[in-house]
């Protein structure tokens, strides 16, 4: 920063707009003023759900990290039956999942649904209520699993009583927010509702429907691992991934000032994502002993699924173009960019690891994790990261108090996960290459992987680190040790000391 | 007609990705450029005239 | 209001035809199977598990073995399942009718289980070096599998037979000792053949393989499951179902404690030994005869 300028409060600016008048009170600041009203509403509920969500990252972080040392060094421990392996992954897996992705998500499309409906939030204690309660939900999950209570079904491991808490804490927070339809002001329902919308209705549906049919009227036999994957899949796609691709659709425009460059592509977009992602995920049983037309059936709309990913990167691409040196000023659009092109990544990795030919080699090995971990982090943590950044300073009131943790924090994390995925892209190849030939013994095929697993414990290290570094950047805003700013939105100018001279 | 009509829709409905914006925080008032000038590379400033610099002088971060 | 409702229709209508097309079609197609049987109701597979493996499969689930390991084995097309004797066929929907949870994995980091109940242990070349097998336990205990460990197999007879029958080794068919059984001192013997003959993993050898993975493949990337396990000091006579070692074996216990399993690892052992996709099913290709030993070993590279 060369030349600071500091300018006055948002008032003092107002006034020298030419459409402001000097005396009446404009059009502008009603508007500024009722969208910091409409901020403050939701300042308990989403506040709360985003710091038991980072507490969840934290703590999940941590079960991440010992898992990943576990597997190269699987001695670690081996007497303690909490720490062992499958029930660290597994309540990882539950922390991330439930705990940090879902709260983290639910918070932002709380905050966006007010801001979306321009209505201010009803009754937080409701959603507070809610969040305490999911809370609960997550906490007696993974203490189920850590005591050995887990289920055995992938992304459904906690115990049925804590599904059930979740559950009811779940309908709490979504009748809330979808009432927020109810008494939302204008007739246009933006892109970002959408996919708001739909992954709160769908989310229930996919939760209940697959309760029911492992648990309480069970299916039968290989038809669990169906109704497993199926979930797992569409969790994934049309609850976190809907939210997260709902987030983007606005915080790229609303930062750069430009709106998407096509809303009739944004539109098919949707449809189609709604049409053929609810589709996929039967892919992952590959080869497995399944019908072999459900498999194909996924495989197809797999490769389908290009044209809402093609259409979302174009119209993400096409509205940035031009933009793109905006991302070093602002947290939000660095981080939400870089979200925006992992999902692209992501989809593209799926197709790839679901056609016959590749999933020969791959299929069992580490390249579903690094899946995972594209889709999970390099995609919707790193938007959510995103939205955080761009919603608690206007919920607190203060602005984030160092630039360079934020840059600390992106850089971090970008390259953690970029390394995670490259090394297990790369090591579940080679996994895979060795495990099909079978004049090699097998353990020479999980060798071969594993100096790809010290590297991934190595970003595993990394992503630590940026955690801790958000987290603690949070904690000050929390306690009110932002930089002050008169109002609710980010006018204030830069505090001298962070110039650099 | 039916064409032209499609077209129309098409336009109208274009409209409604304006909705985020509003008087106070309207096309082309960037939010959230917060974070200072990139130090280690990049000194100089935008040149004058280019995208960049006009998106950051409409920004109501004066820098 | 205005398109409000198309919204919530098509939120709703592209759930429903994914939840038709994946879950409730399946469902008609192999959501009710029946055991196979003979005409005569005779020789049905599969058959329901005993509580104690049932049990066992909680165990099974609640430590995440399923993590690491997989219960299917894919057809000849697709990986080398078949060729690394995982299986003599693939698995088909009918193997599984009965299990609850079903774990048929998506990883790995281990070999496939689903027919870890009949088949024989597989040679592992990375076993520990060929010396070892004349003082340490050792993973390459099936006769002539492969170049390497078959010379140190067949000088084994040398060894003086009190440590030869510590080892899980077993002498080829050549050897001339046609006794290998369990000596009586050692009850809970690892032996993984008899006369040269392969035999399925025992539950010595699982109950070993639980407690000190790395004592039976030296590469093994599994953890100890040692919290299954209970040491406790000898009280009189060594338990029957006390844990081998040899006694440079670090993992053996102080003399007079010894390592018994408890019920849970029991249970898991039960549940282990009663994977077993041997039997034929009517819709799917067996690609070998049942109960063939391992073909010999392939050419280490």
């Amino acid at each position: 920063m060369e030349t600071v300028t500091t300018t006055g409060s948002a008032a003092s600016r107002l006034t020298q707009q030419p459409q402001g008048g000097t005396e009446q009170v404009t059009p502008g600041e009603i508007e500024n003023v009722e969208r910091a009203l409409i901020d403050a509403s939701t300042r308990v509920p989403v506040l709360m759900f985003y710091t038991s969500a980072i507490f969840w990252l934290l703590v999940g972080t941590l079960l991440a990290a010992f898992a990943s040392f576990k597997l190269h060094s699987p001695d670690m421990f081996s007497g303690i039956s909490v720490l062992t392996f499958g029930r660290v992954r597994a309540a990882h897996m539950g922390m991330m999942v439930y705990g940090w992705a879902s709260m983290a998500g639910m918070g932002t499309a709380i905050w966006l649904m007010a801001r979306l409906c321009r209505t201010t939030l009803r009754h937080p204690l409701v959603l507070v209520t809610g969040a305490a309660f999911w809370n609960l939900g997550v906490l007696l999950g993974v203490g189920g699993i850590l005591a050995g209570q887990s289920t055995g079904y992938e992304w459904f491991e906690f115990p049925t009583y804590a599904g059930a808490v979740l559950f009811v804490a779940y309908l709490l927070v979504m009748s809330w927010a979808v009432l927020m339809f109810r008494f939302r002001r204008g007739d246009t329902i933006y892109i970002t509702q959408w996919y708001l919308l739909a992954a709160f209705l769908w989310f229930p549906w996919l939760f209940a429907a697959t309760h029911v049919m492992l648990f309480v009227v069970p299916v039968q036999g290989v038809m669990q691992a169906v109704v497993n994957w199926w979930f797992a899949n569409n969790l994934m796609f049309l609850w976190l991934g809907a939210i997260g691709l709902g987030t983007a659709y606005y915080m790229i425009p609303k930062v750069i000032g430009r709106p998407v460059y096509s809303y009739n592509l944004a539109a098919i977009g949707f449809w189609t994502y709604a049409l053929f992602a609810s589709w996929t995920g039967m892919q992952r049983l590959i080869d497995g002993p399944f019908p072999a037309w459900m498999i194909t059936a996924s495989i197809a709309a797999a490769i389908l699924s290009i044209i809402p990913v093609a259409t979302v990167g174009l119209n993400h691409h096409m509205t940035m173009r031009g933009y793109f040196p905006l991302m070093r000023y602002s947290p939000t659009l660095r981080f939400t960019v870089f979200g925006a092109i992992s999902y692209s990544a992501f989809s593209i990795v799926g197709i790839i690891i679901s056609l016959r030919s590749m999933a020969q080699i791959v299929h069992f090995t580490q390249m579903s994790v690094a899946y995972s971990h594209l889709g999970l982090y390099a995609f919707f943590t790193m938007v959510m990261f995103g939205s955080m950044y761009y919603i608690v300073p206007r919920l607190v009131g203060r602005e984030w108090r160092y630039a360079t943790l934020i840059k600390l924090h992106f850089w971090s994390s970008a390259y953690g996960v970029g390394l995670m995925v490259l090394m297990l892209l790369v090591g579940g190849f080679v996994q895979g290459l060795s495990m099909n030939d079978a004049s090699l013994s097998f353990t020479e095929s999980t060798q071969s992987v594993l100096p790809y697993l010290r590297g991934r414990s190595v970003s595993g290290i990394l992503l630590t680190v940026s955690h801790f570094i958000f987290a603690y950047h949070f904690v000050l805003m929390l306690f009110g040790l932002g930089r002050t700013a008169s109002v609710p939105t980010f006018l204030n100018p830069i505090e001298p000391e962070d110039v650099h001279p | 007609m039916i064409l032209t009509n499609l077209i129309n829709r098409m336009k109208r409905y274009e409209k409604n990705a304006e909705m985020i914006f509003d008087v106070e925080e309207p096309i082309g008032f960037p939010t959230d450029l917060v974070m200072p000038r990139r130090r280690w590379f990049r000194r100089n400033k935008p040149a004058p005239g280019s995208l960049e610099a006009k998106v950051l002088e409409a920004s109501k971060w004066k820098r | 209001m205005k398109g409000l409702l198309p919204l919530f229709l098509g939120i709703f209508g592209t759930f429903a035809f994914s939840w038709t097309g994946l879950i409730f079609i399946p469902n008609l197609q192999i959501g009710h199977l029946d055991p196979q049987t003979e005409e005569d109701g005779t020789d049905a597979y599969p058959s329901p598990r005993s509580g104690m493996a049932e049990r066992g499969r909680q165990i099974y689930a609640a430590n995440g073995c399923n993590y690491c390991h997989t219960q299917q084995v894919r057809a000849d097309y697709a990986g080398s399942d078949l060729d690394r004797k995982w299986g003599i066929r693939r698995s088909a929907p009918r193997d599984y009718i009965f299990d609850r949870p079903v774990l048929l994995g998506k990883m790995r980091m281990g070999p496939d289980l689903a027919n870890v109940g009949h088949r024989v242990p597989v040679t592992d070349q990375n076993a520990p070096a060929p010396s070892a097998t004349t003082s340490t336990t050792t993973g390459a205990p099936v006769a002539g599998a492969s170049p390497a460990p078959a010379p140190a197999a067949s000088a084994s007879p040398t060894v003086s037979p009190a440590p030869a029958a510590q080892t899980a080794s077993a002498p080829p068919a050549s050897a001339q000792n046609p006794t290998p059984s369990p000596s009586p001192s050692a009850p809970n013997e690892v032996v993984t053949a008899i006369n040269g003959v392969p035999i399925p993993y025992t539950e010595a050898w699982h109950h070993r393989h639980l407690y000190s993975p790395r004592s039976i493949t030296e590469d093994s990337d599994m953890p100890a499951f040692r919290f299954l396990y209970e040491k406790r000091q000898i009280a009189g006579q060594v338990a029957a179902d006390a844990l081998n070692f040899d006694e440079s074996s670090t993992d053996a216990p102080p003399s007079g404690w010894e390592i018994v399993p408890t019920y849970e690892a029991k249970c898991l052992v039960a549940y282990l030994m009663s994977l077993d996709q041997s039997h034929s099913l009517k819709e799917v290709k067996t690609a070998a005869a049942p109960a063939s030993p391992p073909a010999p070993g392939k050419q280490v590279k």
